[in-house]
């Protein structure tokens, strides 16, 4: 059995929880994981109990027999609703799956307890690996999925049919009554099927086409393991509604 | 695109981020931001390569005829980076420390963080900043811009840079430039 006062530097802590060098420095700089300092270059050394003990307090724990989710950060899917006014356009960043599922469950589950329809719009894996933990927030879920209140598809093959389907699918809602709605949409699948330019031309016309057209209140989620740089930069420009967001649940 | 010199409303404590995609953007980032600083009668630091520091003194002299007697007087600090972030918050600590001493106020700092990164490792840079804001932003007056190019470094880097500069949402527009 491992020793639990073993100290490990943090390579070897970055290992054991799966996690980068750079989390475990933010961690012990904000005193949410404890470490000792040693030499005169105050390198760090982390006891097994302390990470141990620092993995046991993640919210998202997994089930038995499942493998560890990557936690990349100390997240909580929030639970305080959030008031954002309807046609904004938002992005948002994760760089992990986790990631991605903290900033999808908060979101539409602010749309659903507000009675808005709801669209998440991803990866077939993508999508089962976010419902998974909707669902533990909203017990009711398959039986939004049936109504019709939570709609789960994939991206259509080309970005003006996506528009199209977003189009149809709202209009119809809203001539069935619904009074308002959330997407989130994990734009990386998107932005597979199109090139970088026609990718652009997607955001440009779901701004002008659908958010300012319906009550839709929309996250474009992006994956920076994928993404560059340059694209960040250009995703935070063509969302500009995104700083009146609250940035913990843009940023995951 | 010409150089913006609309004020930026910021206040003592911020620590911002912005991002630019091109030399232009840089220097539409840093020189009215540095220029507001002189203006106020805060001393500015400019970290960054030399090269850069170039550009932007040329690019600030345009606006500002002043700005030699500025350098002379100590009131804009054009410097490298240190080799180390620990080294780095050092040098501001002590800098800062002997401002105050002779009645300096107030305090800006625009850091062009790929000048950093060439000499330390991503996870490295963290360690600055979360320096910078345990050591630097606390206890002195100063309002800081860490200025990261986008076509340097990666996605996973940039939204590192997002979570360490909160106060970067409070004032959106004025940090993002082409």
């Amino acid at each position: 059995m491992s020793d639990p006062n073993e100290l490990l530097d943090i390579h070897g802590a970055g290992g054991f929880l799966n996690v980068s060098e750079t989390s475990l420095r933010r961690w012990t700089n904000a005193g949410t994981l404890p470490c000792l300092r040693i030499g005169r270059r105050r390198e760090r050394r982390f006891r097994r109990a302390d990470l141990l003990a620092f993995m046991e307090h993640q919210p998202l724990r997994p089930t038995r027999g499942e493998a560890l989710p990557a936690i990349d950060a100390p997240q909580r899917l929030v639970d305080q609703p959030i008031t954002v006014t309807q046609g904004s356009h938002l992005c948002a960043f994760y760089d992990s799956d986790l990631g991605r599922a903290t900033l999808a469950v908060g979101f539409l589950l602010d749309g659903l307890r507000e009675g808005s329809v709801v669209y998440l719009v991803a990866s077939a894996r993508s999508a089962k690996h976010i419902l998974k933990y909707l669902k533990q927030k909203q017990p009711s879920l398959e039986r939004d999925i049936g109504a019709g209140r939570l709609v789960v598809s994939d991206y259509q093959k080309s970005w003006r049919a996506q528009i199209k389907e977003f189009e149809l699918r709202l209009t119809a809602a809203a001539a069935a009554g619904a009074q308002s709605f959330r997407v989130f949409g994990d734009t990386w699948e998107m932005r597979k099927k199109s090139s970088a330019n026609s990718f652009v031309d997607y955001e440009t016309a779901y701004d002008q086409f659908i958010a300012r057209r319906f009550p839709v209140v929309t996250i474009c989620a992006y994956d920076v393991r994928r993404f560059s740089g340059r694209a960040v930069l250009d995703a935070l420009k063509a969302h500009r509604d995104t700083f009146r967001y609250p940035i913990e649940r843009a940023l995951a | 695109m010409g150089l913006s010199t609309e004020p930026v409303a910021a206040i003592h404590g911020n620590h911002l981020c912005g991002i630019y995609g091109t030399d232009a953007g840089r220097l539409d980032l840093a020189v009215p931001f540095l220029l507001e600083g002189l203006e106020k009668g805060s001393v500015c630091f400019l970290v960054a390569p030399s090269t850069v520091l170039k550009d932007v003194a040329e690019a600030m002299k345009e606006k500002r005829q002043s700005l030699d007697s500025d350098i002379k007087a100590g009131r804009l600090i054009l410097t490298e980076h240190q080799k180390t972030p620990a080294a780095q918050c050092r040098f501001f600590e002590i800098a800062m420390k002997k401002a105050e001493d002779e009645g300096v106020e107030s305090f800006r700092v625009v850091g062009d963080m790929w000048g950093l990164r060439l000499l330390v490792s991503a996870s490295e840079m963290v360690e600055l900043e979360l320096g910078f804001e345990s050591l630097i932003v606390p206890n002195f007056p100063v309002v800081a811009l860490c200025a990261y190019d986008a076509r340097k470094f990666t996605g996973v880097e940039l939204l590192d840079a997002l979570k360490d500069h909160a106060d970067t949402f409070k004032f959106p527009m004025r940090m993002l430039a082409d």
